[in-house]
């Protein structure tokens, strides 16, 4: 069974589709320490995450990119960006 | 910027979307950049760009859908929100040197008969560890092993990092014992010397032996308290060797030679 197969079977998390794009509720996510064993399973004993789309998942979600994304303005990236190589005039 | 623009070029070169033309350079070099130029808050520092950043960031790139602005955000979490960033301290007390001591303590522990043989032919620690730790195994171990590194790292933080080293360690063991100190220096130093070894790496029994390493966050507590009360001691020691006292002394005896003359 993948992490996130056995993540929905849980009774007691919590699956929110609602905001934006992140269906996982990160503080309901970590305090289930049956979950993060299951995980440590998965990584080191069972051969790793099975696909591209779950690590995906998987990174955005422990990195708490989202939470970071939203503390910072929207066009944060862009305006670096442009800073960094302004366009020549 | 053009440090940037070399690590970008030295990416991953093997790979068709990291080649020149392709998007990867391009999505990368962007994304390092306004990196460097990321600042947590206003009053603190950019984050700057250090070695390393490059694979982290590539490895990142093509996972994530080659989505730049994630990865950029992923980028930012793992080296501010996983305190990733703290790994390119290196001075004196730094996270870096902290890890390189853990490793030499963990390899006694685990590895006696290889931490003997690398300490008899007096190999520094961070001429392997360095390009483990900075790159977080992404240059070293196979592209498609690289991206697991990183979830360990997610999920265990710099516990996982010193466990992949161990179990890297493990099945370098033989090779390394039948190395001597020239053989080792280039073995060590250069990724590309061991890449044909780690072409037969298996991921499951890599991340299978790293689990069977107890490592726990109290015992890597203890071993950076350690470190710190070496690091003390080693610099008192310093200050009251007979060198520095010498040099205090010819420094007194200089500034009382003036003395005597100013008052001739």
């Amino acid at each position: 069974m993948s992490l996130f197969t056995f993540m929905q079977t849980r009774k007691d998390y919590r699956w929110d589709v609602s905001t934006r794009g992140n269906f996982y509720q990160p503080d309901h996510y970590w305090v289930h320490k049956e979950i993060r064993k299951r995980m440590k399973q998965i990584l080191l004993k069972d051969g790793g995450l099975r696909s591209t789309v779950e690590r995906r998942n998987f990174w955005i979600y422990r990195s708490k990119l989202i939470k970071i994304r939203d503390t910072y303005p929207k066009d944060l990236y862009s305006t670096l960006v442009e800073k960094a190589m302004p366009e020549p005039t | 910027m053009t440090e940037i623009g070399k690590d970008v070029g030295r990416t991953f070169p093997d790979l068709r979307f990291f080649q020149k033309g392709q998007p990867g350079q391009e999505k990368l070099f962007r994304i390092l950049t306004a990196a460097s130029f990321f600042r947590a808050h206003e009053e603190s520092e950019v984050l700057g760009y250090t070695q390393g950043m490059n694979f982290i960031a590539g490895t990142a790139l093509v996972h994530l859908q080659q989505h730049e602005e994630n990865t950029f955000w992923f980028l930012v979490a793992l080296l501010c929100e996983h305190k990733f960033r703290q790994v390119f301290n290196f001075l004196s007390d730094g996270t870096f040197r902290v890890l390189c001591f853990q490793l030499g303590v963990l390899t006694q522990v685990y590895l006696p008969d290889l931490h003997e043989h690398l300490q008899r032919q007096k190999i520094p620690i961070d001429i392997y560890a360095s390009n483990w730790f900075i790159t977080m195994f992404t240059n070293d171990l196979p592209f498609d092993m690289a991206p697991s590194v990183l979830d360990v790292y997610l999920l265990e933080g710099h516990k996982g990092l010193l466990r992949i080293a161990l179990s890297i360690l493990t099945y370098l063991k033989q090779e390394l014992l039948a190395l001597q100190f020239d053989e080792l220096m280039v073995f060590l130093s250069h990724p590309n010397a061991r890449e044909s070894i780690f072409r037969g790496l298996d991921q499951y029994w890599l991340f299978q032996t790293a689990s069977t390493f107890k490592i726990t966050t109290n015992l890597l507590r203890q071993l950076r308290r350690l470190f710190i009360v070496r690091e003390k001691l080693a610099h008192i020691k310093q200050c009251v060797s007979p060198e520095p006292r010498q040099e205090a002394r010819a420094a007194l005896q200089s500034e009382g030679e003036v003395d005597s003359r100013r008052q001739l």
